[in-house]
């Protein structure tokens, strides 16, 4: 349970407040509503490479990175499909010293050639670091794309391709400043041993006059309804043949979200789950495998994904994943197994509440999905899934209808 | 309103220690770091059972996956599920020094949850056929790590620099081919099962919870076995050494031995090293990514082992830079040499380092880490007060010193692995 105070200034920014006085740390995190699924379609990378760029300096700091590391304060920033999130841990004497930066490049950021060129060099080589020179590592964007038709989450954070970062100009990064980062498009959360009132009158103080926006987004796109199963191959350069399935599910804010959370868990969480004692411990088909939510605001994925043994066909391994599904359309699970995973995410949401930061992110996080409440509300709406439940909701969304499937085959050569 | 003005910061940290309860139960020393009001603990068994003790590459990490499989009562499923369905998260990790089982749990499962890590350490399973599927797996992903250029410069890294030394013994191909179960079985036995081991036990620590730790420990029969054993010394191989693969970015590694933790010039060493690359502020992220644009990052890291103590300069960069870098970085530890830091840079990273060090004391679980960290090498709290006392009184000159006597160009190794061009 979290205590928090929730504002909202009359420029529409939203501000959470929490008290902790258990800790010499005061977090703060800014998230905006604003990620990859804001963006052009032949412009994809932009709402990541803007994130590089909110570090560039602002009017009167220019040194933004600087100002934090002299303040005793550590930074960072990470973007979604969904939104981007920003964040400082500082010593809580210097609280106000982080609000002062955050409004600051909030209202008149600088934006200039010279940081445009060195960060779209970064963002390149993250691109490269992180996917292209992983094995295995571009497979999830693969598979979005083989996912979505329509719906902006085709593709990943980092982009499409190289090219679409290489084409971004100034203006485009001004526009996007202008049109995203705004009071009224972000939740501020400060966690801390702070004075609520006291708190309230400093954000007031520094973002109380930045100007609201029209925020002017992209016409919601409805991904149309897939009616067949699709499948693509790839070969790559890989030691082991790899699958990744992807079922299409419903968002985070529905009401259903933790049966679809819980069942992910049942099916592939751990070395304990039923995909992972079946396949990998007992029939030795796959060398790993897991399940996943996605858990975006829109519709999301439950990903099913593993590591073939060698000499293992690939419809061997898929006979035996349908047989697990199957099994529990027809008999559901166990009371016990359930308790299993709902002991699991229990004590995951113990832990995150230990941390200021963690607190900081998820109340923002929550607010800006829907309603920060929910984030009290959320134990007891995982703890009330009933065996039941995951039985008709695995019958009702587990269809072959639903799935994608992309086989990474390793090429001869490989 | 005018925002030219900055609030004014202070700089003046209080680090508020825990206190760590130490008591020695049926042979077992155990530190307790009591704090906190969540319900949560965090127990951590700590063995003297690193790779350094083992015969040949893979035996020691095939031992701790073995673990996982339960004990003879309690079979490697029923294991699983009974471990899992208490919504304990847990590891079981291997060291070059040390090999840990590690585990957080609510505290109204802590009873439960001892019982199954009594079995597990007193009656493992080992169930031979577990073990070999766990020696194909590890085998994959060794095949899907040795497609990353940064995991074979880590590999070769460790090699030349830790020569001779039991540290720098890693896995290859045909390593898989020659270890033997009877080899992990045998370590389990040898140090794991009734040997003495470090308990570190943090969090909210309740007068019942304590009764449950005494008993479970008073409940083991301790052997003496499990004496320690020291690594050999390095003898590093210092040149350069070039692992071909066609790749989209290029892996550098660069560094050399340093004196260790209980040395008089540690702290200003470690000090030095966070200018060079330890923070996002560091001289070489500052040049290599925010200067040139080469990497998506660049860190220089202090690596303390029992019997090594080693500095690690690492980075995956543009395809045709590996030589560049390596120049960019002789340039930056020329310039510590030759050029005097000023006050103002040098004040930046004093104040960051004294708030990165109180997010470090944030809470009984950061605090546990950072008690074993110095506790491992003999060394007490004390040693934090005197990384605040150096903080406060390095200056200029320190720097530039400690970087001439430490920082020789010709001691170090260097590793560069993939890119287009050689």
């Amino acid at each position: 349970m979290i205590n928090y105070k929730k504002y909202q200034l009359d420029n529409g920014l939203k501000v959470i407040l929490h008290q902790d006085k258990s800790t010499p740390i005061a977090a703060i995190n800014l998230a905006f509503d604003v990620g990859a699924r804001d963006e052009n379609p032949d412009m994809t990378g932009l709402a990541h490479y803007f994130e590089h760029l909110m570090f560039s300096g602002s009017k009167n700091a220019p040194d933004y990175d600087v100002q934090v590391q002299n303040a005793g304060g550590q930074n960072n920033a990470f973007t979604t499909n969904d939104y981007t999130n920003y964040y400082i841990t500082l010593p809580k004497n210097n609280l106000e010293l982080a609000l002062w930066l955050e409004a600051d490049r909030m209202f008149q950021l600088n934006l200039d050639k010279k940081s445009l060129e060195v960060q779209r060099q970064v963002v390149i080589e993250e691109f490269k670091q992180r996917y292209l020179n992983q094995p295995y590592g571009n497979n999830l964007a693969q598979l979005r794309k083989l996912t979505y038709k329509d719906h902006p989450y085709q593709w990943s954070t980092i982009g499409l391709e190289i090219s679409h970062i290489e084409k971004v100009t100034l203006e485009d990064a001004k526009h996007f400043y202008q049109q995203f980062y705004a009071p009224n498009n972000c939740v501020l959360s400060i966690c801390g041993d702070i004075d609520y009132e006291e708190t309230f009158v400093l954000v007031k103080k520094w973002f109380g006059d930045i100007p609201s926006s029209e925020i002017a987004r992209q016409p919601k796109i409805e991904e149309r309804q897939q009616l067949e199963q699709r499948v693509e191959t790839v070969e790559e350069s890989v030691p082991l043949n790899a699958f990744l399935w992807s079922f299409k599910v419903g968002s985070r804010t529905d009401n259903d979200f933790p049966i679809a959370d819980l069942t992910s868990d049942i099916l592939g969480r751990d070395e304990s789950s039923l995909l992972y004692q079946k396949l990998a411990i007992e029939l030795k088909l796959v060398s790993n495998i897991s399940a996943y939510l996605t858990g975006d605001r829109g519709p999301g994925m439950l990903i099913i994904s593993g590591k073939i043994n060698d000499g293992v066909e690939f419809e061997t391994v898929e006979k035996e994943i349908w047989r697990i599904i199957n099994q529990l359309k027809k008999q559901g699970i166990s009371n016990e197994n359930l308790q299993k995973v709902k002991n699991k995410f229990e004590t995951a949401h113990v832990y995150g509440e230990m941390n200021v930061m963690n607190k900081a992110m998820n109340l923002s996080y929550a607010e800006l999905c829907n309603d920060v409440e929910n984030i009290n509300l959320e134990l007891k709406a995982y703890q009330s899934v009933q065996t039941l439940h995951v039985q008709t909701w695995v019958q009702e969304t587990l269809k072959e209808s639903t799935l994608s499937k992309l086989h990474v085959i390793k090429s001869s050569n490989g | 309103m005018d925002r030219s003005i900055a609030p004014e910061i202070k700089n003046q940290i209080e680090l508020t220690k825990l206190s760590v309860q130490k008591e020695i139960v049926n042979g077992v020393e155990v530190n307790y770091v009591n704090g906190g009001s969540a319900p949560l603990l965090k127990l951590e068994l700590v063995y003297n059972a690193g790779s350094k003790y083992q015969s040949q590459p893979l035996v020691a990490s095939l031992a701790f996956d073995i673990l996982r499989d339960g004990s003879k009562k309690i079979n490697g499923k029923a294991f699983k599920e009974s471990i899992n369905g208490l919504g304990v998260y847990y590891g079981m990790d291997v060291f070059k020094d040390f090999g840990t089982l590690s585990f957080f749990v609510l505290e109204r499962n802590l009873n439960a949850l001892l019982d199954l890590i009594k079995e597990v350490i007193t009656h493992p399973n080992l169930p031979e056929e577990e073990f070999n599927r766990l020696l194909q797996k590890e085998k994959n992903d060794f095949m899907v790590d040795c497609e990353k250029t940064s995991f074979l410069a880590r590999q070769r890294f460790a090699e030349v620099l830790f020569n001779e030394s039991e540290y720098g013994k890693v896995a290859h191909y045909k390593d898989f081919d020659n270890v033997e179960y009877q080899m992990s079985k045998s370590f389990v036995y040898d140090y794991i099962v009734n040997t003495p081991f470090k308990f570190l036990v943090s969090g909210s620590i309740s007068t019942k919870s304590k009764v449950l730790l005494t008993n479970f420990l008073e409940s083991l029969e301790i052997s003496s076995k499990g004496t320690k054993k020291e690594a050999k010394k390095c003898n590093p191989k210092k040149e350069l050494h070039i692992i071909s693969k066609d790749s989209e970015q290029c892996s550098v590694m660069l560094g050399k031995l340093l004196p260790g933790k209980t040395h008089p010039d540690y702290h200003q060493i470690s000090i030095t090293n966070a200018l060079l690359g330890g923070y996002f502020g560091s001289r070489l992220m500052q040049n290599i990514r925010e200067e040139k644009g080469w990497t998506y990052g660049i860190h220089s890291t202090i690596i303390n082992y029992e019997e090594a103590t080693s500095l690690v300069i690492s980075a995956d960069v543009l395809h045709d830079k590996g030589d560049d870098t390596f120049k960019e970085i002789k340039k930056e530890i020329t310039r510590l040499q030759n050029e005097l830091i000023s006050e103002k840079e040098l004040d930046i990273l004093k104040n960051y380092l004294k708030g990165n060090l109180l997010k470090g004391f944030d809470g009984a679980f950061e605090q546990i880490d950072r008690f074993f960290s110095v506790d491992s090498f003999g060394l007490g709290w004390s040693y934090y007060d005197e990384y605040i006392k150096t903080l406060e009184t390095i200056n200029p000159e320190g720097i530039q010193k400690i970087s001439i006597q430490y920082l020789k160009w010709e001691d170090f190794v260097f590793v560069k692995a993939g890119g287009k061009h050689a």
